[in-house]
């Protein structure tokens, strides 16, 4: 759906974007995760044909340049910062931005409903955006997005600056549109996030992308392994049985099968008071990747 | 098509739902337009009673002083306050008044008989009014010549001065004899002349009091200096004139004036309005959309353009109220359309002139005062020295008012209207494409 080779954009003193490739397939929710300042956003915004790249090649529904103006119909984008006019209605908005993309008539009617209901808002329909909380702001924005019924979505940082019960709707209502299969691309810094919602995450740092797989697969190769805790109701008969010796009546080690060798021990006799397991997550690939974490 | 006519409306919704901006772009103009109109009305109604306060000290009280301030006291513009010689000097020093005039004794003497020595007059002006001082120096001139006109008239006290001048020419010691013999000559002719012009205009007053008029002043010579007949340039002459110069206003000089300042409000008010676009983030929502930049600009485009010929409607509603009249409703239809179309391009070169509102904002309303200024919509032009006229060909303002008064009271043609609406439509499409070009090429 979405094919993207060696771009390359750069400004007087960076360069943002640096030799970017990837391929997104229909139905896929695809994450790009990383960092303020990686890259991300100038990537997206080549994507939906808003800035040229300097050099490279992107390509949507099979062949469409996103620079040209018909083929941006086929994409919705909400972008990071909030996008609408505070002076307008939810309702008004929506018609506007409607009629942007062509939609008249009973069609528009009925899909600035659909959106309103999609978004929760049809209680607030006819009062002002000004007016709207931080989330509601926000889930309007997205709804704009979905207006003309688009096949590709792209969520660039959506979940910003919103209360928790915003933030859950927003995913529920990502994930419906997911399972409608729609092709997303969501941008985050939020690793908990892309590790929910994308089947397939991108890490970029620093304009290029440091790695690109599947949330498990990610986490298998970059990872590391599990860290296992306990406290032991007594030590046991065979001290040989632990993989690490204790501390005390605590026990610590690492393992790449955290709950095997979890399952091993208590067949073994030993009884545990206390047990957790840390699995690595995105947080930890990126900071194997980069020697620091996201969110510095 | 459709998308320019929505981003349209949703400008021109804008515009209405937010009040403090429709007061800046619709209001604040307009009282500003009026403002002006009546700064620029009350500087053109000149005649009227206190434009100009004088004070007055006669210290010669004679019949001819007081004739003379009589004179000036015909004269609308000047407002004559009797002072102290004692503080006169220091009431202009503080502006309350114009300027003093002070009639030395000895002044009906002389003042008026135009072969004697004229007596001296001490006008004492502030030096920071020099147009108008010059203005009152020939007011003076004017009362003074009004002296000669009332001496000419009354024969009876001509002759009695001739007579005087003839003795004292005859024993006169600072002359030769040729020139003692040639002014005597030429007094004596004089003398004669004036005593054969009463016997000469008695029968012309007794046949006006005969047919039940008045007769002349009284027997002497009707003298003027000259004699000025004020033509209304802005009206041609019509068997209407009369009607025509009851409805004349002074706003039909300032009015196009003040509407240009109106049309330059609200061009300051949309360039910021895309500035306001990008930074609230509605810009780039549109740049994503399947629209150019051309209809995003387009859209922009048309609201400024409505709006702009709002205000000028707005403002003729109110000058008709104020007692505009309008020479030709097509022309004016002509002028008002170029002018917004010139308005619109200028403002989208200044909505690229910064990528802040503050930035925008306070560049364009640098432009509209430059503009402004040398365009004659701060001063007329008549009043700017020669090098700024030149320059004031490059401002759109001057070609605006041009336009406006050539459909309001200059009676032009629409070939007449060519140059005026030809430079304005030049000066819109250049402002407008290289506006254009350059929001192109900024980044969303």
């Amino acid at each position: 759906m979405i094919r993207v080779e060696k771009l390359r954009k750069a400004y007087p003193t960076v360069v943002a974007v640096d030799g970017v490739s990837f391929e997104i397939s229909a139905g896929e929710t695809f994450g790009l995760l990383g960092p303020n300042g990686a890259g991300k956003t100038t990537a997206v915004r080549m994507l939906v044909g808003v800035l040229r790249p300097d050099a490279g090649l992107v390509e949507i529904a099979d062949g469409f340049n996103p620079t040209d103006a018909d083929a941006r119909r086929l994409i919705g984008t909400a972008p990071q910062q909030l996008s609408l006019y505070d002076m307008l209605t939810g309702r008004e908005n929506l018609v506007f931005f409607g009629r942007i993309y062509g939609i008249s008539g009973r069609k528009l009617r009925d899909r600035v409903n659909w959106a309103l209901d999609f978004a929760g808002l049809t209680d607030r329909a006819a009062d002002r955006v000004k007016t709207y909380s931080g989330g509601m702001q926000r889930r309007l924005n997205i709804a704009v997005a979905l207006l003309h019924d688009p096949k590709i979505l792209i969520f660039d940082e959506p979940t910003v600056g919103v209360d928790p019960q915003s933030r859950n709707r927003i995913f529920d209502n990502i994930e419906k549109l997911k399972a409608e299969g729609r092709t997303i691309v969501y941008i985050t810094h939020y690793m908990e996030e892309a590790q929910r919602l994308c089947d397939r995450v991108a890490i970029m740092d620093h304009g290029k992308i440091l790695a690109l797989d599947t949330v498990d697969a990610l986490i298998a190769e970059h990872g590391g392994m599990s860290a296992v805790t306990a406290e032991l109701e007594r030590p046991p008969e065979d001290p040989d049985i632990l993989p690490e010796p204790l501390d005390g009546a605590s026990l610590r080690f690492d393992t790449e099968t955290p709950l095997e060798d979890v399952g091993r021990l208590s067949a073994a006799g030993v009884k545990f008071l206390t047990l957790k397991i840390d699995r690595p997550d995105l947080e930890t690939v990126f900071l194997t990747l980069t020697g620091r974490r996201l969110r510095d | 098509m459709r998308a320019v006519i929505s981003l349209t409306i949703k400008d021109l919704r804008l515009l209405f739902r937010d009040r403090m901006g429709l007061f800046f772009i619709i209001a604040f103009p307009i009282i500003m337009g009026v403002a002006f109109g009546l700064m620029y009305s009350s500087v053109g109604r000149g005649a009227s009673k206190g434009g100009m306060k004088v004070g007055l000290i006669d210290n010669d009280n004679s019949e001819i002083s007081k004739k003379f301030v009589e004179n000036l006291n015909e004269i609308k513009a000047i407002e004559l306050q009797h002072v102290e010689q004692a503080n006169a000097r220091e009431l202009v020093l503080k502006g309350r008044l114009l300027a003093y005039i002070t009639i030395p004794s000895g002044f009906g003497k002389t003042a008026g008989v135009f072969w004697m020595e004229p007596p001296e007059l001490e006008v004492g002006v502030d030096p920071s009014r020099a147009a108008e001082a010059a203005m009152l120096q020939g007011m003076l001139m004017q009362a003074v010549g009004g002296l000669i006109q009332d001496r000419m008239a009354d024969t009876d006290n001509m002759r009695e001065q001739i007579g005087k001048t003839r003795d004292e020419l005859a024993g006169a010691e600072d002359i030769n004899e040729l020139q003692r013999g040639v002014l005597l000559t030429f007094f004596t002719a004089l003398d004669s002349f004036m005593g054969s012009y009463d016997t000469l205009t008695a029968g012309d007053d007794d046949e006006a009091s005969e047919a039940g008029g008045e007769p002349a002043n009284k027997p002497g010579l009707k003298f003027e200096l000259a004699r000025i007949k004020r033509v209304d340039v802005s009206r041609p002459p019509s068997e209407h004139e009369q009607t025509v110069a009851k409805l004349r206003s002074a706003w039909d000089i300032s009015f196009p004036a003040a509407i240009m300042w109106g049309v330059m409000g609200c061009v300051a008010g949309f360039a910021i309005s895309i500035v306001r676009e990008r930074s609230q983030g509605t810009l780039p929502r549109l740049t994503m959309a399947p629209i150019s930049r051309t209809h995003i600009l387009a859209g922009k485009a048309g609201a400024c353009f409505i709006s702009a010929l709002g205000v000028i409607t707005v403002m003729m509603i109110i000058g008709r109220g104020l007692g505009i009249q309008l020479a030709r409703l097509d022309l004016l239809i002509l002028a008002s359309l170029c002018i917004a179309a010139c308005f619109v391009g200028l403002m989208m070169l200044m909505s690229v002139m910064g990528k802040s509102e503050e930035a925008v904002g306070g560049a364009g309303w640098a432009v509209i005062v430059l503009l402004c200024m040398f365009g004659g919509g701060m001063m007329p032009l008549a009043f700017m020295p020669p090098f700024m006229k030149t320059i004031s060909n490059f401002s759109p303002v001057k070609w605006g008012i041009l336009a406006m008064e050539g459909a309001v009271w200059r009676g032009f043609t629409l070939t007449d209207m060519l140059a005026p609406c030809g430079v304005l439509l030049a000066i819109g499409a250049v402002s407008f494409t290289a506006g254009a070009a350059i929001f192109a090429r900024q980044d969303a």
